[in-house]
């Protein structure tokens, strides 16, 4: 996004509307910095500016992928799903994803409403990588990677910015607590933040495998969640 | 509580595809000789199709009761409530079902002192995709305060930017209410 000067009449605003600051006031006019930018067009969709000043710039690879994980219209290609592009344990009770013996991790990196680079992207996927983790096929962010076994991205993204993106991946319930600490290890490298989901299958009685293992590891979890409550038609084996 | 119903889409297609290979073929090849199929390609780019929709419920005999509803239907889409565990799950055994698949958050990892302070966390975290800027948040609290606006009419400011309407309003007003003071 850029402000066409020459239309801007320095009111100020459409300032606060930018999730992550990009646009700042500049002598008596607007600007945006082009790098904190994330071309998720939240200020245009605002419709708050009285002379539309705020303009869209051309994007060509790699820049646009800021729009595709920042905006929520955006209908990700690789997996026909819009916003981050990632059905995660939504649809679990159709797609058998995550199964039982199997614990899934969704790293939600740049949330809530940081932002991030693909470099602290690559580097929280190679941490985990290192564990043992099977990174989700019908993923954005896995699409991109060029190396699936130790989590590396495609170099020419690691310097674009993005509102957020969804590493997903899964792995024996067994390895729980390492991908857990592998994450605090590499939480402290990184500059940004990201929020971690625990996913599980549950028995069909209702019991969560997965909560014992945390429990007994002494490792936190919001009392409020997310539950797919089973009503989906599963595909056929 | 949020109920989110989740149509998979992708998988529906898959589902045909598999099932019926014969007829998907077809059916694609028809709708491409009629120039139908660009025709569909550009009004799904034009009209991005809402994936998560759903009610936001403050009281569990409401969404009992929802949730009934959903399940006489059949429809065989997923269903995802977020929400507490216990009051969840004490709402699905009223109607007989147990929890597929959970998910459990541990919580924000990293550099925290990136993130806007709790107050105002709590708010633009209703988005689920952070539409709703830290910022804009400050300034309605303040504006509130100086009496220029309502609570009821900056939270519809607030909510206008979030694009999945899953903004819990009168949780937002009373959130901003105390934010104002």
């Amino acid at each position: 996004m850029r402000v066409n000067f020459e239309k801007c009449i320095g009111c100020m605003e459409c300032i606060p509307y930018c999730p992550v600051g990009a646009i700042m006031p500049q002598g008596d006019k607007c600007t945006i910095d082009e790098d904190r930018c994330l071309e998720c067009y939240v200020c245009l969709k605002a419709d708050v500016c009285p002379v539309d000043a705020l303009e869209k710039m051309p994007l060509k690879w790699p820049r646009i992928l800021r729009h595709q994980f920042s905006s929520v219209a955006m209908i990700h290609k690789d997996t026909g799903i819009d916003g981050r592009g990632t059905a995660e344990m939504k649809t679990n009770d159709v797609t058998g994803r995550y199964r039982h013996g199997e614990v899934g991790f969704t790293v939600d990196v740049g949330r809530p409403g940081v932002g991030a680079t693909f470099e602290d992207v690559e580097k929280i996927s190679m941490a985990v990588a290192k564990v043992g983790v099977e990174f989700e096929r019908m993923n954005p962010v896995t699409k991109l990677m060029k190396d699936k076994i130790e989590g590396r991205v495609r170099d020419e993204i690691k310097t674009e910015r993005i509102l957020s993106c969804v590493l997903e991946f899964k792995t024996e319930d067994s390895k729980t607590v390492c991908v857990i600490n592998a994450l605090k290890d590499v939480s402290k490298l990184v500059n940004t933040v990201f929020s971690v989901g625990c996913i599980c299958r549950c028995k069909p009685d209702g019991t969560i495998p997965v909560k014992s293992i945390l429990d007994e590891a002494g490792i936190f979890y919001r009392p409020n969640g997310k539950i797919n409550i089973g009503l989906g038609r599963p595909l056929a084996p | 509580m949020v109920v989110g119903m989740d149509i998979p889409f992708g998988a529906c297609r898959m589902r045909l595809r598999r099932k019926f290979p014969g007829i998907y073929e077809t059916v694609k090849k028809t709708l491409l000789n009629l120039g139908m199929l660009n025709v569909l390609r550009t009004i799904k780019k034009i009209r991005p199709r809402r994936r998560c929709q759903g009610p936001v419920f403050n009281n569990k005999k409401e969404l009992v009761a929802y949730l009934k509803e959903l399940k006489e239907k059949r429809t065989g889409k997923s269903v995802v409530v977020s929400g507490l565990f216990e009051e969840v799950n004490e709402c699905l055994k009223e109607i007989n079902l147990t929890p597929h698949t959970v998910q459990f958050s541990l919580g924000i990892f990293g550099k925290k002192e990136l993130l806007p302070r709790d107050e105002i966390l709590e708010i633009t975290t209703m988005c689920g995709h952070h539409t709703i800027s830290p910022r804009l948040v400050e300034k309605l609290a303040r504006d509130v305060r100086d009496g220029k606006i309502s609570s009821k009419e900056a939270v519809r400011v607030m909510s206008r930017q979030c694009v999945c309407a899953v903004c819990n309003e009168s949780r937002a007003q009373k959130l901003i209410e105390t934010l104002a003071k």
